[in-house]
């Protein structure tokens, strides 16, 4: 211990006598672990950190019923989740519940808020507190049908009632009706998901008992399991009881039509802040991006490890009088190493602070929505791993020169002999330059990956979505409050298309339930008359409902056959619209107008009036889907979204769209206005992050390798000064001297280059599924990241080449 | 100036000075001094004289604040710095007290080094450095590397590299000042059979010893040449005995 003091108040004063090294030499491990640290406190927000303000978090699974059209993690029924809630004994307690959305209507302008519907057990199983009041009670459930109750959240107690403690009991109004507060939920509970924080938890009736209940599945179940039981154990009780339940509702509860013999799989895992499909998006993301930052750490370390490479030859005589003085080599590579770790300790407390400021930052680059819960603060976490990583850091930096520090020549070094020819390492492969080729191979590496990412996004933002989005104003309205009849909604639905159409500026305006590139959509089983589906073959396809003038509003071609009309009304019969890859896949080389399908085996078949151009739905970076439309009229939603196409710039006409909404249902609730650009702008939020962050860190790559470089040339040149004079004094001319060194460095260069763009080629192939229209070998990114690479990695070589012509012969030649 | 007429070299009031901080140190105060072709001069005094400060004028490295310097009739003392390194290339052989061999490479890519800038051919190189090799009998360790050679070995080589190119006049800097008294007789040797063999060669030494193996001694005081010796008699062949010289003060 002792020893250890007094190392490192040697180290600190070594270090504070070089402040210049110093300095440089912690701002750059700064960079390289605040990437890290940024990248990993990015981690543990979205995977790592346990829902807060719960009991015993760890005990919390979720259960899901594979609908098998999308993956694993699909929803269950209300009568499934009773048998599930009745038969699993492994769960101390199952709860189920809904997202849902109401409007406050307390003043003139109504306000929509998120909230969820659950089951009165929802938070006993949870273990969530109150701020004020009381939770949820499985009676509540009964009473839900008469006198409503609801709890608030903390952050909608304090932002719309000024926390007054006279919140409980109170009777607010939602969607019109009268509504009692028994409850102010607990500050630390926002939900059980990033990017859902509900504003209100009301309790959830139970459905009417009727035999199509089972198949309506729309519920997302959390159970606590029982202390020492394992969600093994869970999944193995509820597989039983879905396969019982298969065997009893068979109509239900079987397959698709493809599957038709098997039972729905279900899945039970650990409740986690992100779903676990996005969990599986986010955990391949976050690997990606924690390998880059760990390339940008390696290069840091190469280069502190060059610096202190180029220091210890400084500091030749120092150690070797320690050496000469008895200080063993083990005892010697301790000292150098403790003032490494004082290097890294320095470089990872500016990297936590690089880290708090980004902690701010990144979470602009969602969508405010998404990023809601999302928390990026520094926990013991992040201080941990930035701890270890200085550590690690310190090691890996200082070890190799401290070895070769300790291992020299002591006669040598004592008399610090310089007489006798030296070899300086232009002949040969010294640590040094196998640091610099580590550097740009890596750095290689790192810009390809972020040039791809670059390009990829461009590609996404740049491709055809099939629709133009250009001057286009999205805003979802609900009709709270009175519930309109079918013919009012009709009624109303024209009205708003005529009147907003009518407006100044407005081009033409549709309504659609579904947004195209939200992420998700709908999806229902097409039976296509005529047509036998394949052996597993996927037979729910993606549908939306749009009004009359949608294609036309949103810019699809209608093809073949007609759009939508007024007189496609409920009572008419059914009609849908499909596009060309439906057309494609079910009616190969006929014409689809007139042909029929239907969604409900036993329903009515809809005719095909129509043909319009492929466009993206869920996603841009998705493959040709096969897709179809139904008219408004014959598939009305409570939430539609308004598309209003306009002359100029959308936003200019929303005074007076709201305005006009408003003049037709005082009690419309309107939300999520948006431009359809912005809309997809947001799409991408996280293509964009990726993308920027990894040019952050191929930029920082970049620049660390340059350093590198022109610290290792400096050096050369620093050290072949007599060299360079003996060759001035022979005739050298300023460009021979300008070649030699340049060569120097293009050989370091050139076999950096060969060894990154080859662990390049391999490595990229990992990450194609997360490019977009652009190949993961694209030898456009390739050859021009090496170009760029190689022109500032010989402007790095170029200044030192340059001073090296201004070596004066005599002083090299140390003449009087 | 005709070559004919005139000497291989002319130096006419040369004054170098040499400003540190506000001190300013006249390294060189009017120095006059002609150099014949063909002839062997060696320069001397004590330590800071300004030997070498003339030495690196001769050999270009350096330029006079004030004076004349013709090589070969032409005026070489106001030339840019790549007109320098040319003629250095071409015309100045040097041979330097500590060596200067380049340590990363072969005793053959040493000499061949200032051919290299010169821009010859690599089969005119091979020539020239096989003879320049030959010359000082070291052509058997063309493919070692300097370390690998002893001090008079490495002297040796330097001289070869300095006469491959075959300049118009060798300049050597203490040639011995490194080397035990066998190794450095036996480099003065060499440096006499290349005079004989019609090498012009001005040498700095402070060894009064070797001094006496040049055409003419020339004594450097404070900057100034204070005297020069015609040497009438040399050592004789075994270097024995030193027979006698003739002095005229300047």
């Amino acid at each position: 211990m002792g020893t250890l003091w007094q190392d490192l108040r040697y180290g600190a004063r070594m270090l504070g006598k070089t402040p210049g090294f110093t300095v440089v030499a912690v701002a750059v491990l700064a960079l390289g672990i605040g990437a890290n640290t940024t990248i990993f406190s990015l981690i543990n927000g979205m995977l790592l950190r346990p829902l807060v303000g719960v009991e015993s978090p760890e005990r919390l699974a979720a259960v899901y019923t594979s609908d098998f059209s999308s993956g694993l993690y699909g929803t269950s029924s209300y009568p499934d989740y009773i048998s599930f809630r009745d038969g699993a004994h492994a769960f101390e307690g199952l709860a189920a519940y809904q997202n849902t959305t109401v409007s406050l209507t307390e003043s003139d302008e109504p306000e929509r808020l998120r909230g969820a519907s659950v089951t009165g057990n929802y938070f006993k199983v949870l273990g969530v507190g109150v701020s004020a009041g009381r939770t949820l009670l499985p009676e509540d459930e009964v009473a839900a049908g008469g006198d409503p109750v609801i709890v608030i959240s903390h952050n909608l107690w304090q932002r719309r009632f000024n926390s007054e403690p006279a919140i409980v009991n109170r009777t607010i109004s939602l969607d019109g009706r009268a509504h009692t507060v028994v409850g102010v939920v607990a500050e630390s509970f926002r939900g059980l998901h990033i990017g859902s924080s509900p504003e209100f938890w009301q309790p959830m009736p139970p459905p009417p008992n009727n035999p199509s209940a089972r198949g309506n599945r729309s519920l997302t179940l959390v159970g606590r399991l029982k202390g020492g039981a394992t969600i093994e154990e869970a999944n193995a009780q509820l597989t039983a009881i879905a396969a019982r339940l298969a065997q009893d509702y068979p109509e239900t509860n079987r397959g698709t039509l493809a599957r038709p013999d098997e039972p729905r799989p279900i899945t039970v895992a650990r409740q986690t802040r992100l779903g676990h499909k996005q969990r599986k998006t986010i955990i391949g993301v976050s690997g990606m991006l924690m390998l880059m930052v760990g390339l940008v750490l390696l290069i840091a370390c190469a280069n502190v490890a060059n610096l202190l490479l180029a220091r210890a030859s400084v500091r030749r005589r120092e150690i070797a009088i320690r050496l000469a003085l008895g200080s063993g080599r083990l005892r010697l590579i301790q000292q150098l190493l403790t003032e490494s770790m004082c290097l890294a300790i320095l470089g990872g407390l500016l990297g936590l602070l690089l880290t708090l400021w980004t902690s701010d930052f990144l979470p602009k680059f969602f969508p405010s929505e998404e990023a809601s819960g999302l928390d990026l603060s520094v926990d013991w976490r992040v201080l941990g791993f930035t701890l270890g990583l200085s550590l690690l850091t310190g090691i890996v930096f200082g070890l190799a020169p401290a070895l070769q520090a300790s291992r020299q020549n002591l006669l040598s070094a004592l008399k610090d002999d310089t007489g006798a020819p030296e070899v300086h390492g232009f002949g040969r492969f010294g640590m040094r330059n196998a640091l610099v080729v580590l550097q740009v191979a890596l750095s290689l590496i790192l810009l390809i990956c972020a040039g791809l990412f670059m390009r990829s996004l461009r590609a996404a933002s740049t491709a055809d979505p099939g629709f133009n989005a250009e001057n286009v104003l999205l805003m979802r309205m609900e009709a709270r409050g009175v519930k309109m009849k079918r013919e009012e909604e009709e009624i109303f639905y024209r009205g708003v298309q005529e009147q907003v159409g009518a407006l100044p500026g407005v081009r033409s305006v549709a309504l659609a339930y579904i947004v195209p590139i939200s992420g998700g959509g709908m999806r229902t089983n097409v039976y296509v008359e005529g047509y036998q589906p394949k052996p597993n073959e996927d037979t729910e396809l993606n549908t939306n409902i749009v009004s009359p003038n949608y294609f036309k509003t949103i810019g699809i071609p209608l093809v073949q056959g007609r759009d939508f009309g007024a007189a496609d009304t409920a009572n008419a019969p059914g009609v849908v619209i499909i596009n060309e890859e439906f057309a494609r896949r079910y009616f190969p080389g006929a014409s689809p107008v007139g042909k029929r399908l239907r969604s409900d085996s036993e329903g009515p078949y809809l005719e095909v009036v129509g043909v319009v151009k492929d466009a993206k739905y869920r996603a841009l970076r998705e493959e040709p889907l096969p897709f179809f439309y139904t008219p408004l009229a014959q598939g009305s939603r409570e939430a539609l979204t308004l598309f209003v196409r306009t002359d100029g710039d959308p936003s200019a006409v929303l005074p007076s769209v709201r305005a006009e909404l408003k003049s037709l249902n005082k009690n419309l609730t309107l939300f999520q206005v948006n431009t359809f650009s912005a809309h997809l702008a947001d799409a991408l939020s996280s293509d964009t992050m990726i993308a920027v962050l990894l040019s952050v860190f191929g930029v920082a790559a970049l620049l660390l390798a340059a350093v590198g470089l022109y610290g290792v040339m400096s050096y050369a040149v620093a050290r072949r000064t007599h060299e360079i004079g003996v060759r001035m004094a022979l005739g050298a001319q300023t460009g021979d001297i300008i070649k030699l060194v340049l060569w120097q460095g293009m050989i370091l260069l050139l076999v950096g280059c060969v060894v990154g763009l080859s662990a390049a080629f391999a490595l990229t192939r990992l990450m194609s599924s997360l490019l977009y229209g652009v190949g993961a070998t694209d030898p456009l990114t390739f050859v021009g990241i090496t170009l760029l690479l190689a022109g500032v990695a010989t402007l790095a070589c170029y200044i030192p080449a340059r001073r090296a012509t201004r070596v004066d012969p005599m002083v090299a030649l140390r003449y009087e | 100036m005709s070559a004919s007429k005139q000497p291989l070299i002319r130096l006419q009031d040369v004054k170098k000075v040499f400003f540190t901080d506000e001190v300013e140190t006249h390294a060189l105060a009017g120095t006059h001094l002609d150099i014949a072709n063909g002839e062997y001069v060696s320069i001397t005094g004590p330590s800071g004289c300004g030997k070498s400060t003339l030495l690196s004028i001769l050999g270009l490295l350096d330029s006079p604040t004030e004076g004349k310097y013709w090589l070969n009739g032409k005026l070489v003392s106001d030339l840019s710095l790549s007109e320098r390194a040319l003629i250095r290339n071409r015309e100045v052989g040097f041979i330097f007290q500590s060596f200067n061999l380049i340590g990363d490479l072969t005793i053959y890519e040493n000499v061949e080094l200032p051919l290299t800038y010169r821009g010859l051919s690599s089969a005119d190189r091979k020539t020239r450095v096989t003879d320049a090799l030959e010359k000082v009998n070291m052509a058997h360790r063309a493919k070692h590397l300097p370390s690998q050679l002893s001090g008079g070995q490495q002297q040796r080589v330097a001289v070869a590299r300095a006469v491959a190119g075959q300049p118009l006049i060798l300049l050597a800097d203490e040639p011995t000042g490194n080397l035990d008294s066998k190794n450095g007789e036996a480099v003065m040797d060499l440096l006499r059979e290349l005079h004989r063999g019609g090498a012009t060669i001005c040498m700095v030494t402070h060894d009064p010893r070797y001094a006496t193996f040049a055409d003419r001694a020339i004594y450097l005081f404070d900057g100034r040449v204070v005297k020069e010796e015609m040497v009438s008699f040399k050592q004789d062949e075994e270097g024995a005995s030193l027979v006698g010289t003739q002095a005229e003060v300047v």
